[in-house]
């Protein structure tokens, strides 16, 4: 696996907040998914990867560049391809006029090759049916789209995407999926997200994030096997657990340790992550 | 339709060899008939249809260019730079006239009563400032983010558009300034007006830009403006040598600290 | 002839997707009828550069005005209606643009799908029109065929308004005769 970037004890705080206290890990190619809970840190940090924040200490490396350097900083955003979290649109301007306009500020300078680029991009997300449109007058689901297809341009090696699949349908999601992974061949994502079944369709790597801190690295498998043997379930709530919730069968799904005699089940990637965090946090369990 | 064009006959038609009532006759035919049309469209050479398409897509994916995009490269701004300005909010229509709109209230008041100038001394700075505080940042760009993380240089972006939108409510301002009745005095508002642009730049490295232009103005505006309704001789400070004066110092040093930045340096440099 | 109904979208539909911003629609509305186009534009002028520019900017001008269509009569001749107003437009900047003179007619032995096809169409009338003048007969087809005012007629065959009326009146007094 070859090494995107790097983080190291990277701290950034807002007023009294500290949003990343020490945050340290690696991204290779492949998709990586970012797994916390709201107020973890991972908007932070995605962020400061795609050099628009700063940390306050610590060592980060984009294709072994440093953004602190201007020189190296334009260096890495050439390279680089950023879906922010609520990703913004001039008034007025259509799919193809949004697209050009970030392809402009991705120094494409010369209108033909830049067009024939936005159409690439716009094909690549299957928005060709509604390149003339405004994107205000698209839905959420679609103008994440065309902000994917945005960050598409240029083929960038190194992919940042922040909450990519918030607030979408099933079926919006599961297209978005679909874009992803497929972008995510031969080059690196990044994603940020707190479902955990967006990290067990796509990423090949798990970060776990919460309160500034990774809590886990590793492959999502590995991520499950944290709740190995700690996983039971009971007709009625038992006290011991640190985490009961009711499944859709009516049983009561514990995570904790275990009782004598105790009906263990298989732990999946959401028991691992809730293990670790020690909490629903804003998305309960279905 | 019961029966269609056969292969002889589109041929021989679409080569020009057949005329008169049976040409007619084919061509009225396939204004009806889908499946004779494409019959004949298969006559036509595909590189000759690709080529065609190919300008039709350029022309109809070529973003419509606004009218303050025209003046831009009017003034030789390269086509993609004017399309990164002419996005600024306070380019727009809207914001020039209100901005017109807060010039032409100042000259009103000029005119119709006496020491009504030095309203219009105060505001007139300011409105070059608004306009650079409306051209780029966090609040005024939906693209901000976006746009922080592209390689095109921040800094040149807010100088190309901060020059446009300041040379368009410069030019209103002095327009307006033609109306006040007091001659020469009315080029009191000049020198201010530079020193407050430059120490918004300076300020905009940390914090915002539109944050820094609200707050310089504020600071500039407000405490003269709440001295003007005490009725205190604001018109006297306004027009007095020594500001001037400080305005000139401000706005020099404001400028040296600006041009030792080396990001300014690249930022000037013209793209390839 | 199939009875299969299609399930791609009608032309007035793919029409109505294209005057709401869909490049894809235009895409399928250019390749049903651009070529057909090309070709009977290319019949009335002899510039193919001009003919490829005309229905170049025929299709800009679909994508710009596909709202306009009122869904009167078929979308072809809708398409035709502004093709042939921009030739004549192209034709009037290059007047060297000759418009295509007939081939005298060959007397060439008429095949019996041909025969069906004229009576189809023009029954009778088809033969009158063939012994028609080429003069005359290139009017009858820009006013009748091509849908044409006669004051645009005159400009796509380069003689004057008023010529086009005296020789429409000629023919008409020609097939009045011949028919009756």
């Amino acid at each position: 696996m070859t090494t995107a970037a790097t983080v190291s004890e990277v701290r950034r705080r807002f007023g009294r907040t500290q949003a990343l206290d020490g945050a340290t890990f690696e991204i290779g190619t492949g998709v990586t998914g970012l797994l916390g809970p709201n107020g973890a840190g991972k908007t932070t940090l995605l962020r400061i990867l795609a050099t628009v924040a700063a940390p306050d200490s610590g060592a980060v490396s984009v294709f072994g560049r440093d953004p602190s350097v201007a020189g190296q900083r334009v260096e890495i955003r050439r390279r680089l391809g950023y879906l922010p979290q609520d990703p913004g649109f001039q008034r007025g301007f259509s799919v193809f006029e949004f697209i050009d306009y970030v392809a402009i500020l991705k120094e494409m300078t010369d209108r033909h090759q830049r067009h024939a680029e936005v159409r690439r991009v716009i094909e690549a997300v299957d928005l060709t049916s509604v390149s003339g449109k405004r994107v205000r007058a698209l839905s959420g689901g679609m103008r994440r789209r065309v902000a994917l297809a945005a960050s598409l341009l240029g083929e960038p090696q190194f992919l940042v995407l922040d909450e990519p699949t918030a607030g979408l349908d099933p079926e919006q999601r599961l297209r978005f999926r679909e874009l992803v992974s497929r972008a995510g061949e031969g080059r690196a994502v990044l994603l940020s997200t707190h479902q955990t079944e967006d990290v067990a369709a796509l990423c090949q790597d798990v970060v776990v994030l919460d309160k500034g801190r990774v809590l886990f690295q590793g492959t999502p498998s590995d991520l499950s096997a944290v709740a190995a043997g700690r996983v039971w379930l009971a007709d009625e709530r038992v006290g011991s657990a640190e985490l009961v919730w009711r499944t859709g069968e009516g049983r009561f799904r514990h995570l904790g340790t275990p009782p004598n005699r105790a009906e263990l089940v298989e732990p999946t990637l959401e028991d691992g992550y809730l293990l670790l965090v020690g909490r629903f946090g804003e998305e309960a369990a279905a | 339709m019961s029966w269609h064009v056969s292969g002889q006959l589109v041929t021989s038609y679409a080569t020009g060899e057949l005329q008169g009532a049976r040409a007619a006759s084919v061509e009225a035919h396939v204004m009806t008939c889908a499946i004779c049309r494409s019959a004949v469209n298969a006559e036509v050479a595909p590189e000759r249809m690709h080529g065609i398409w190919s300008a039709v897509e350029d022309q109809v994916d070529a973003p419509r260019r606004r009218w303050n995009e025209r003046v831009l490269t009017l003034f030789g701004m390269s086509e993609s730079d004017a399309r990164l300005v002419s996005v600024a909010p306070s380019l727009h229509a809207s914001w020039l006239l209100s901005l017109a709109a807060v010039l032409a209230f100042a000259v009103w008041a000029s005119n119709s009563r006496s020491g009504g100038t030095t309203l219009f001394l105060i505001l007139a700075p300011i409105v070059p400032v608004l306009a650079v505080g409306g051209s780029y940042g966090r609040w005024i760009d939906p693209t901000f983010e976006v746009s922080v993380a592209s390689p095109y240089p921040t800094m040149r972006l807010v100088l190309l558009r901060s020059t446009a939108v300041v040379a368009a409510s410069g030019v209103l301002a002095l327009v307006a300034s033609l109306f006040v009745p007091s001659g020469g005095d009315v080029a009191a508002w000049l020198l201010p007006c530079l020193a407050l642009l430059s120490i918004t730049l300076v300020v905009s490295r940390w914090f915002t830009l539109p944050l820094a232009a609200a707050g310089v103005a504020a600071v500039y505006a407000l405490p003269l403006l709440v001295a003007l309704a005490n009725h205190r001789d604001v018109a006297h400070l306004l027009l007095s040598a020594s500001l001037q004066w400080a305005a000139l110092v401000l706005a020099v040093g404001c400028i040296a600290l600006l041009t030792h930045d080396p990001m300014l340096r690249s930022a000037l440099r013209r793209n390839r | 002839m199939s009875s299969v109904p299609s399930t791609e979208p009608n032309d007035a539909a793919l029409l109505r997707l294209v005057a709401d911003g869909d490049r894809r629609a235009l895409e399928q509305l250019y390749s049903r009828h651009a070529g057909w186009l090309l070709i009977r534009l290319g019949r009335r002028c002899a510039d193919p550069g001009l003919v490829d520019e005309v229905v170049q900017d025929t299709f800009v001008a679909v994508w710009r005005g596909a709202g306009k269509y009122t869904g009167q009569g078929e979308v072809a001749a809708w398409i035709w209606g502004i093709g042939v107003r921009r030739l004549i437009d192209g034709l009037r900047r290059k007047p060297h643009a000759d418009v295509v003179a007939e081939p005298p007619q060959s007397g060439a032995e008429i095949s019996a799908e041909e025969r069906v096809l004229l009576g189809v169409q023009y029954g009778d009338l088809a033969g009158a029109l063939d012994r028609l003048s080429p003069e005359l007969r290139a009017v009858v087809q820009s006013t009748v065929l091509d849908g044409l005012t006669t004051a645009e007629a005159g400009r796509l065959l380069g003689i004057p308004q008023g010529t086009v009326k005296t020789r429409m009146k000629r023919a008409r007094e020609v097939l009045r005769e011949e028919l009756a």
